[in-house]
C-alpha cells in the first residue's frame, strides 16, 4: 500500500468517524425539573396518584379520547371516531388502524376492553366509569368497541380524556403477571408500555425519569398528540426552587415548573430565559364562606366582604398581573363559562352601607384560614384581605394552617373563612356544580369542591340544574345550565372569586411550542429545542 | 462487657418502642387527615363524576362521592379502626419488620426506607469522618499554635460552623461552585447518563469500589463534594471545639509535663499522651453528631436533590403519612442508638481502666 492510500484510507476513516461522532452528539435531549418527589404509582396510570405522576401518563399512554387545544372539542385519539345511542347509553369507539405499543404489539378493540377489565377486576383505577356505571363491552370486529351503560352517561367523552383511563400492552401485562399479582402492579412500578409518544428508558425514584421518542408512533394529531422533535426527554425531581433556578441559569435544565414569584422576576431579567404564563380553565382561587354560621348565612354580609376586597391590589400588587381576573364563579375555558360574566369590584361605602344594613354597623371578629402549601401567594393575600376587612369593622385573625390540618378545619365545619385554590379534574362543569350542592342533601362536606353553598336558597332548582346538565349530551344545552347556575351562584354571593389560576414556567429561550394545560399537564411532544 | 452490651441493646429496644409510640400518637393526633388529599388528589372527581349525577341520584342514595371515597380509604388504610387498636397492629407488624404500607408512595415503607436509607447514610457516614479528621486536626493545630493567630481562625471558623444552618451554607455552596465557578454538579447521587453501580451496600462510593466501576466512582464522589461538606461543616465545628477544650485539659495534666520532662518529642507526647487521653469527649460528640448531621441531612437533601430519607420524611410528614414517619423515626431512632452504643463500647478500647461489667 503506497503512503498516499495509506492516508487516503486514514482520511475516510476519520471522516466516517467524525460523522458518528457528530451524529451522536447531534441527538437533542430536553431536561425537564419537576418539583415533586414521585409517589409510587408514577408509571401506572390506571391508579391515578399524584401531580407528577398525571404528568407522566399522557407521554406514555393514550386514551381513547381527548381534548383538542386547535379546535377546542373533545376529540377521538387511539379512536378514529365514536357515536352515542339517542339516550347516551350505548356507545360505539371506532379504533384506529395501524397504532403500535412501545412492545411492537398492536392496538385494537380487545386490548381496549383489557384495559378496562384491569381498571374493573383489579379495583386499581378510580375508575367510577366502571365501579359506578357497570358497563358491558362488546367488540363485534378487531377495531369496533361498543360500551353499554344501565343509564345514561352523556359525558363519558370527557371522561375518558382524563390520563387514568391510558391504554397498556396486554401482552406486557400479560408477560409480568403472577399469581398474587395478576395484573403486573409490580412491573409497573418501573416500566411502563403504552402506545404514547415516548418510551420510558429509565425510571430512579425520586430522581429521574428518562424517555426517549418512540421511533414507531403511529403520529397524533394536531392539538391532541404528535412525533416529539427531539430525542431524549429527562424528568429531573428538583424539590428545591432556587437549586431549579441555578440549573436553568447553567442551561442544566431546559425548563422547569413551581418557580416562585419572587425568582420568576429575578430569572426573566436573564437573556437565555424567559417565563411563560399558561391559564388553566378548571383552577381557580377564591375567598369561601362558611354560610351555614352566622354572619355568613347572612347575604349582606357576603356580598359586604365581596364588596370589601381589593382585587387590584391582589391581581397586580401580590399576583404581579400573572393570574386571570374572573367573571363569574367558573374559570374561563370551562364549558358554561361567560367572558362577560359578573366581575366583582370593590366598592367600599357600599360594603360598610351593607355592613350596617346586615346589623354589624361596628363589624365582627372572625378568622380567615389558609395554607400557603396550596398557593404561596396566600400569606401576601391574606394579608391584604385582612387590611381591607378592617375597614369596614372585621377583625380578621389569620390562620396559617398545614394543608391537612385547613381541610380538616372544613371536613369538621369549624370553618369561618377560607382562601382555597380548587383543581377541578377534566375540568368539565360537572365538577365545578357540585359546589352547587346543598349541605341537605350532602350531609357529609365533601372537601374538594370549588366552594360550599350552604345558604344556596333554591337547591331544588340547583340540583335539578346539576342532574340535567349532566345527563344532556348537547354541548348548547349544557353550556346554558351550567351558565345559569354560575349566574345563581354569583347572585347569592355565595363565594368571592379571586383569580382564574395560570400555571408559570420557566424555560430557556430556546424552548418552542410547550403548552401546559390541565388535560395533559405538560405538551412536552410539542415542545421543540432550538440551536 | 457482654452483660453490658446486652443491657444497652434492651434498652436500645425499649427507647425504640416507646419512640415508636411517642410518633406514632403525635402524627394521629396531629391536626389533618391524609384520606382527604388522597381524596383530593384521585377518587373523589371520579366518584363524583358518574356516581352522584346519574347512578346515585337516580337510585336515591345520599352518599356523595367525596364520602364514599374516603370511607373506602380509610377502610382500605385501616384509619377506620380505634387509634389504640391502629397502635397495637402497628407494634405487632414491627416485630415482623412490617412497617405497613406508605399512603404517598403506595410501597411498603420497609422498601422504601431501603430504597432512600443507603442515601442518606453514604452522607451522613462521610459527614461524621470528614467532621472527625479535620475536627480533630483542627483542635490539635489549635492547641500547639494556641493563642496565636491560626488558634484564633480555627475558633472563629469552628463558631461558624456551629452556627451555620446547613441548608444555608448548602445554597451558598451551589451559588459558588456549581453556578459561578461550575466545578461541582448541582446535586443528584450521579449524573444522570451514568448508571448507578451494581447495588452491594446501596452506597454509591462502596458499591462502584467494589464493582471496579470507575467512572460510577468518579461521578458519585464529584456528587458527593458539596452535600457531605455541607453538612459536614456543622459538624467540623462541633468536633474542633470540643476536642479543643479536652485537649487543652489533658495537656495540663501532670503526666504530659512528665513526657515532655523526659524529653519526649511534642509530637509523640500530642499523639500518646494528649490526644488518646483527650479521645472519650471526642468520640461521645461524634456520636451525637451523627444524630446532628442525620437531621440536618434532611433540607440539604432537598437542596441537592439527593434522594435520601429527609426528603422521604419531609414529604411524608406534609401529607401526613402516618406509617412513612412512624417508620422512619422508628429506624432513625434505633441507628442512633446503636451509633451511641458503640460509642460507650469503644471507651473501653481507647481506655482501658473502663470496665463495663
Amino acid at each position: 500500500m503506497t503512503m498516499r492510500k495509506l492516508l487516503t484510507l486514514v482520511a475516510v476513516l476519520a471522516a466516517v468517524v467524525s460523522f458518528a461522532a457528530f451524529c451522536a452528539a447531534a441527538e437533542v435531549v430536553v431536561t425537564y425539573g419537576r418539583t415533586a418527589v414521585e409517589p409510587g404509582d408514577a408509571l401506572d396510570c390506571h391508579f391515578g396518584g399524584g401531580a407528577a405522576s398525571y404528568q407522566n401518563y399522557p407521554l406514555i399512554y393514550e386514551q381513547l379520547c381527548e381534548y383538542n387545544i386547535l379546535t377546542h372539542q373533545i376529540e377521538g385519539l387511539l379512536a378514529e371516531s365514536f357515536e352515542a345511542s339517542e339516550d347516551s347509553r350505548v356507545w360505539t369507539f371506532h379504533i384506529r388502524k395501524g397504532i403500535k405499543f412501545h412492545d411492537g404489539t398492536d392496538l385494537n378493540a380487545e386490548a381496549i376492553r383489557f384495559n378496562f377489565e384491569r381498571m374493573i377486576t383489579g379495583v386499581i383505577n378510580d375508575a367510577a366509569l366502571v365501579n359506578y356505571q357497570n358497563p358491558t363491552f362488546e367488540i363485534p370486529d378487531e377495531y369496533t368497541l361498543i360500551i353499554k351503560f344501565p343509564e345514561p352517561f352523556a359525558t363519558l367523552p370527557t371522561e375518558l380524556t382524563y390520563n387514568t383511563y391510558g391504554v397498556m400492552s396486554p401482552t406486557f401485562i400479560k408477560a409480568n403477571a403472577t399469581a398474587s399479582d395478576p395484573w403486573a402492579v409490580q412491573a409497573l412500578r418501573t416500566r411502563a408500555v403504552g402506545t404514547g409518544p415516548f418510551e420510558v428508558v429509565e425510571y430512579r425514584p425520586n430522581e429521574s425519569l428518562t424517555f426517549k421518542k418512540f421511533a414507531g408512533y403511529w403520529g397524533g394529531v394536531p392539538g391532541m398528540r404528535s412525533s416529539p422533535k427531539y430525542d431524549k426527554l429527562i424528568m429531573r425531581v428538583i424539590p428545591d426552587a432556587t437549586t431549579r433556578a441555578f440549573m436553568l441559569e447553567t442551561g442544566e435544565l431546559d425548563l422547569a415548573e413551581g418557580i416562585p414569584a419572587d425568582l420568576r422576576e429575578k430569572l426573566a431579567k436573564n437573556p437565555n430565559l424567559k417565563v411563560e404564563y399558561y391559564p388553566q380553565a378548571n383552577a381557580l382561587s377564591c375567598l369561601m364562606f362558611n354560610s351555614s354560621r352566622a354572619p355568613f348565612d347572612n347575604l349582606k354580609v357576603r356580598q359586604a366582604i365581596t364588596y370589601a376586597i381589593d382585587y387590584t391590589a391582589i391581581l397586580q400588587d401580590i399576583e404581579r398581573g400573572h393570574q386571570q381576573p374572573m367573571h363569574g364563579s367558573m374559570p374561563q375555558g370551562m364549558l358554561g363559562a361567560d367572558p362577560e360574566g359578573v366581575s366583582r369590584h370593590r366598592d367600599l361605602d357600599l360594603a360598610k352601607k351593607l355592613m350596617a344594613e346586615a346589623g354589624y354597623p361596628n363589624g365582627f371578629k372572625t378568622s380567615l384560614a389558609f395554607s400557603t402549601q396550596r398557593w404561596a401567594g396566600f400569606d401576601a393575600i391574606a394579608e391584604v384581605i385582612q387590611a381591607n376587612l378592617s375597614e369596614i369593622g372585621i377583625d380578621l385573625e389569620l390562620k396559617a394552617l398545614a394543608f391537612v390540618a385547613q381541610k380538616d378545619l372544613r371536613t369538621n365545619n369549624d370553618h369561618t373563612l377560607d382562601l382555597y385554590t380548587v383543581s377541578l379534574g377534566t375540568g368539565d362543569p360537572s365538577a365545578w356544580a357540585d359546589s352547587c350542592r346543598h349541605p341537605s342533601t350532602d350531609p357529609v362536606f365533601d372537601p374538594y369542591y370549588a366552594f360550599t353553598w350552604e345558604s344556596n336558597p333554591n337547591p331544588e332548582l340547583t340540583t335539578d340544574l346539576q342532574d340535567q346538565a349532566f345527563l344532556t349530551a348537547d354541548t348548547v344545552e349544557r353550556a346554558a345550565m351550567y351558565h345559569q347556575l354560575d349566574l345563581l351562584v354569583m347572585e347569592d354571593f355565595a363565594v368571592v372569586p379571586l383569580f382564574q389560576i395560570s400555571t408559570p414556567y420557566v424555560m430557556r429561550s430556546n424552548i418552542y411550542g410547550y403548552v401546559y394545560d390541565h388535560w395533559t399537564r405538560g405538551r412536552l411532544w410539542d415542545l421543540e429545542k432550538r440551536g | 462487657m457482654t452483660r453490658f452490651v446486652i443491657r444497652r441493646l434492651f434498652a436500645l429496644f425499649l427507647v425504640v418502642v416507646a419512640g415508636t409510640v411517642l410518633m406514632f400518637v403525635i402524627t394521629h393526633l396531629a391536626p389533618g387527615d391524609p384520606t382527604l388529599l388522597l381524596v383530593e388528589s384521585s377518587q373523589a372527581k371520579k366518584y363524583d363524576m358518574t356516581a352522584v349525577r346519574s347512578a346515585g341520584a337516580q337510585s336515591g342514595q345520599v352518599v356523595t362521592g367525596g364520602t364514599q371515597a374516603i370511607q373506602d380509604i380509610r377502610q382500605r388504610w385501616g384509619l377506620d379502626k380505634p387509634l389504640h387498636v391502629q397502635l397495637w397492629i402497628y407494634l405487632k407488624n414491627i416485630f415482623r419488620f412490617d412497617f405497613g404500607t406508605s399512603i404517598l408512595t403506595q410501597r411498603s415503607v420497609a422498601s422504601d426506607i431501603g430504597r432512600y436509607l443507603p442515601a442518606t447514610l453514604e452522607l451522613t457516614l462521610i459527614g461524621v469522618f470528614g467532621a472527625a479528621v479535620i475536627g480533630i486536626i483542627s483542635a490539635l493545630v489549635s492547641v500547639v499554635y494556641k493563642g496565636r493567630v491560626i488558634d484564633h481562625v480555627t475558633r472563629v471558623v469552628s463558631l461558624l460552623g456551629v452556627a451555620s444552618p446547613a441548608f444555608v451554607l448548602a445554597l451558598l455552596l451551589l451559588l459558588v461552585f456549581y453556578l459561578n465557578l461550575r466545578w461541582f454538579p448541582s446535586g443528584g447521587r450521579i449524573a444522570a447518563g451514568i448508571a448507578p453501580p451494581r447495588t452491594i451496600t446501596g452506597l454509591y462510593l462502596v458499591d462502584s469500589l467494589l464493582t471496579g466501576n470507575w467512572v460510577a466512582f468518579q461521578s458519585s464522589f464529584v456528587h458527593l463534594v458539596l452535600p457531605s461538606f455541607a453538612i459536614m461543616f456543622g459538624g467540623i465545628g462541633r468536633v474542633t471545639r470540643i476536642a479543643r477544650a479536652s485537649l487543652l485539659n489533658v495537656a495540663k495534666q501532670d503526666f504530659v509535663t512528665v513526657g515532655r520532662a523526659k524529653g519526649l518529642p511534642e509530637l509523640v507526647v500530642l499523639r500518646r499522651y494528649t490526644l488518646r487521653n483527650a479521645l472519650i469527649p471526642i468520640i461521645a460528640t461524634l456520636g451525637v453528631t451523627f444524630g446532628y448531621l442525620m437531621g440536618g441531612s434532611i433540607l440539604t437533601e432537598t437542596v441537592f436533590s439527593w434522594p435520601g430519607m429527609g426528603r422521604y420524611i419531609v414529604q411524608s410528614a406534609i401529607t401526613l403519612d402516618y406509617k412513612a414517619v412512624t417508620g422512619c423515626a422508628l429506624v432513625i431512632t434505633f441507628i442512633y442508638g446503636l451509633v451511641n452504643l458503640l460509642a460507650d463500647i469503644s471507651y473501653a478500647y481507647v481506655d482501658p481502666r473502663i470496665v463495663y461489667d
